[in-house]
């Protein structure tokens, strides 16, 4: 009777701990597909943003003649872009990418008419929101992979993590260059 | 002693858009109370802004007249006596004749005449509030609509109306006055005008006076208006001490409003000058003399362009009437919410398998007690006795404890999105609740974003059961945060209100007007403006609005009714429209159609118009007032530890029921 008793409650435990084993399971694979989704979600707005600079570019080739230099940079990342092949490539294209767009936004403050063009307004707008959004894409993929490594490292979840072979994903990081201080020269005439 | 002036101010009932600079300037050049004076300054009707030295309130309405308000620089005259009573009036073609106890007071025709038309037991004043309430909940703040002036007669009439008729002389003094109690004067001196209700033959007086004033001024908001000795009393109406002092209210009210015509208002001076260029501008353009636009030329060259330039005033006034009122009903409020799906409570699956479970244990605990050799009694003993029902119990306990803990993980792996850059998909976020109906909940009457009112009745055990649940699950809201605004759909919810209110039948918001014991309601409510945690399923909108090939056909048919713009098409000038003519102006509008709409293609549309969150099947969907997502979370646990525990003892009794029955 003892013997049967302690059988019953040894199998109820065993089940439980099953049970429990395949939630932390689920959830891991939960958080490490929410990861790959959260950083394909940031791509669907990098392709919106590849997809409206030849508009952009189009509309201030009008009005920049001086300025081909830096029209140039941007078709250049832009085509850095598309032809970027791994991880680390695709960032480093995608950040020159940002960097020679807001150059160019700095040279059209020269260019009053291309400001006031209605069709420049619209797109220039709708990279700026572009941006934003990537910016907070960004975030939310960094805030995915956190939860994900915090519970690869808590326990009982780093048992599971460890059998399973659950590893730790990287953060997206900003590049170096963009971390130093900004130097802001005004030209008195 | 110096008399007290008073500074009486023409509510807007639209606050101007500078009126918190306008408070300000009260506030810091002259000291007046900032809450206070946005109070006085917003309404409907007359209000006191502030009394005392005239030289003090003159620096005032200097600041005021360059403000939109219509003010009165007032030194207020004492009441010199009450209006007298009238028992009964003459009719005669120069005169009407009061009869009152003392005396016979002559109202000539041609007179000023200042009508106060009041209610005196604050039927109105209910009327107006409630007005403002609904009109706060259902438009919002910004858009207060009060009582409009036929409604207001009509309140009067069905409350306990009193009309005071002023005789004005020439310097606008009061020379005489008489007070006018519907049902108290015979009415016989009316002639063919008497009716047999008591209430419209005191209109009928009420108009009859017009007729006869060469002047007439009509007052209706006795009550309504902030003045000073001028409030009516709404508490012990039956007391006659109090209907005595309302009385003396009113004829105080009469006494100051007679001041007021006495002294001419002070209008805002950039308006007087709109109106006088505009006048004498537009007698310039009619005389085709534009000498005549020269300030102060006017009267001397041409006296009749002052007739011409008063009538263009008066139709440029209208106008300018009608104009500002058409933005103002073109504003319209929140859309009605659609009707409310009843029953929204059973339709949940986890209503229908706790209470399935919670019926069968009933069912077979009841059974097993009585072993009176039935099938079904002896099946319910065994199923008991065998651990097979604890067992089914503590499964069903488990269910639920792993759901809550299922509930708490998807909450904490799901990372909080900003509004703005939603992706399609299970999304976290949090913000402010803003409604986009205009939702009222059906008993405390908040305005809400979402409300679920359950209603009890008590059996015969004297036990509570649910009788009906109603919910505004088909009524989506908005959320904001400081990204921008997001559509969520609450249909299929498991919502979380932090406001509930509990009453019985016939209670209107606080006030208890039955005494039912036997029913009683719950009322959940989240209100318009807390903070909100939703977690649920983004998905693109459905796009409303006609279809391309609609507006192909309403842009032809707004062609064909406008002459003027169909003959730009009428190129062979023959003033008749050909078929190829005709070929011409559908292919034009079709083009500016698809421009027209690949241009709006173009223009990017807001979050709230293309995203909505709501359920999708098999996903969860959680809206809940919280300040923290830990707080929620740890709720959950609190859910699961028990049911884990109870679930574990369920187990237990169950193995050891089941040892002991195959002993």
């Amino acid at each position: 009777m003892g013997g049967l008793i302690t059988l019953g409650i040894i199998l109820f435990s065993l089940i439980g701990l099953i049970i429990y084993t395949v939630i932390i399971y689920n959830g891991f694979v939960a958080l490490k597909n929410n990861i790959d989704q959260n950083w394909s979600n940031i791509d669907v707005l990098l392709k919106q943003r590849y997809d409206e600079l030849p508009k952009l570019i189009k509309v201030c080739e009008g009005y920049m003649q001086h300025e081909q230099k830096t029209l140039e940079a941007v078709v250049k990342a832009r085509s850095m872009v598309n032809s970027a092949q791994s991880e680390d490539q695709k960032l480093h294209a995608q950040n020159t990418l940002t960097d020679t767009l807001k150059s160019l936004f700095m040279v059209v403050e020269r260019y009053p008419d291309l400001k006031a063009d209605a069709g420049f307004r619209q797109l220039s707008n709708r990279i700026s929101e572009l941006e934003d959004q990537i910016a907070d894409r960004r975030e939310l993929y960094n805030a995915s992979v956190t939860i994900y490594n915090t519970r690869l490292e808590q326990f009982p979840d780093i048992v599971i993590a460890k059998t399973f072979n659950f590893n730790n994903r990287a953060l997206w990081k900003v590049d170096p260059a963009h971390r130093e201080d900004v130097e802001v020269n005004f030209q008195h005439n | 002693m110096t008399q007290v002036n008073y500074l009486i101010i023409e509510q807007q009932q639209k606050p101007p858009e500078n009126l918190p600079e306008i408070l300000q300037e009260l506030s810091q050049k002259f000291q007046l109370d900032i809450y206070q004076c946005r109070q006085r300054l917003t309404g409907r009707g007359l209000s006191l802004l502030t009394k005392g030295k005239r030289e003090t309130l003159e620096k005032i309405s200097e600041f005021l007249q360059s403000t939109a308000f219509i003010h009165w620089l007032v030194k207020p005259s004492k009441s010199g006596f009450v209006p007298l009573r009238v028992r009964n009036l003459k009719i005669s073609s120069g005169c009407i004749n009061f009869g009152c106890q003392k005396k016979e007071i002559v109202f000539s025709k041609g007179a000023t005449i200042l009508a106060i038309f009041a209610e005196t037991t604050g039927e109105l004043a209910d009327k107006s509030v409630k007005q403002l309430l609904s009109s706060h909940a259902y438009r919002g703040r910004d858009d207060i609509r009060h009582l409009e002036e036929s409604k207001i007669h009509q309140v009067i009439l069905q409350g306990k109306p009193v009309l005071d008729l002023y005789l004005l002389d020439d310097n606008k003094q009061v020379r005489d006055a008489v007070r006018i109690f519907p049902g108290k004067f015979d009415p016989k001196g009316l002639g063919e005008r008497a009716t047999l209700s008591s209430k419209q033959n005191l209109q009928v007086i009420l108009k009859l006076a017009e007729e006869y004033a060469g002047e007439f001024h009509l007052q209706t908001d006795f009550g309504l208006s902030n003045l000073p000795g001028c409030t009516l009393r709404q508490d012990d109406l039956d007391n006659p001490e109090t209907q005595r002092q309302n009385l003396l209210s009113l004829a105080r009210y009469g006494w100051l409003m007679a001041d007021l015509i006495k002294s001419e208002p002070i209008k805002p001076s950039q308006q007087n000058g709109e109106n006088d260029l505009s006048g004498a501008v537009t007698a310039a353009i009619l005389t085709q003399n534009p000498a005549f636009a020269a300030e102060g030329q006017l009267d001397k060259i041409l006296p009749i362009a002052n007739e011409i330039s008063a009538e263009i005033d008066k139709a440029a006034n209208h106008k300018k009437k009608t104009s500002s009122q058409t933005p103002e009903a073109a504003e319209a409020g929140l859309p009605s919410p659609p009707p409310a799906k009843s029953g929204a409570g059973w339709s949940r699956p986890g209503f229908w398998f706790g209470g399935a479970g919670a019926t069968l244990f009933i069912l077979f605990i009841g059974l097993s007690e009585i072993n009176d050799g039935i099938f079904l009694s002896k099946l319910a003993h065994y199923t008991f006795a065998s651990g097979a029902l604890p067992f089914a119990i503590a499964m069903l306990m488990f269910w639920y404890a792993f759901y809550f803990l299922r509930m708490k993980r998807q909450m904490e792996n799901t990372p909080t999105s900003k509004v703005r850059s939603v992706a399609m998909g299970m999304v976290e976020v949090k913000g402010q609740a803003i409604r986009s109906h205009a939702l009222i909940s059906p008993m405390s009457n908040t305005p809400c974003v979402f409300y679920r009112l359950t209603k009890y009745r008590r059996d015969r055990n004297n036990q509570w059961r649910i009788s009906s649940v109603s919910s505004s699950d088909n009524v989506p809201f908005l959320l904001e945060d400081e990204t921008g605004r997001v559509e969520i759909n609450p249909a299929g919810c498991r919502v979380s209100a932090g406001s509930k209110q509990e009453g019985i039948p016939g209670q209107v918001g606080l006030m208890r007007l039955g005494d039912d014991s036997n029913n009683k309601w719950v009322e959940e409510v989240i209100v318009d403006g807390t903070l909100l945690y939703v977690l649920g399923f983004a998905s693109v909108r459905h796009a409303k609005g006609s279809g391309l090939t609609e507006k192909k056909m309403e842009a032809l048919r707004e062609l064909k009714r406008n002459p003027q713009n169909l003959q730009q098409f009428d190129h062979d000038g023959d003033g008749k429209i050909s078929a190829d003519e005709w070929d011409d102006a559908r292919s034009a509008v079709e083009n500016k159609v698809m421009r027209d709409s690949l241009q709006n293609k173009q223009q990017r549309k807001k979050q709230e118009e293309h995203i909505v969150i709501g359920k999708k099947k098999g996903r969860p969907l959680i809206i809940t007032e919280t300040h923290s997502e830990e707080h929620l979370t740890t709720r959950y646990l609190y859910y699961s530890i028990p049911l884990f525990f109870a679930a574990a003892t369920a187990t237990g009794g169950a193995i050891y029921l089941l040892l002991n029955y195959l002993k």
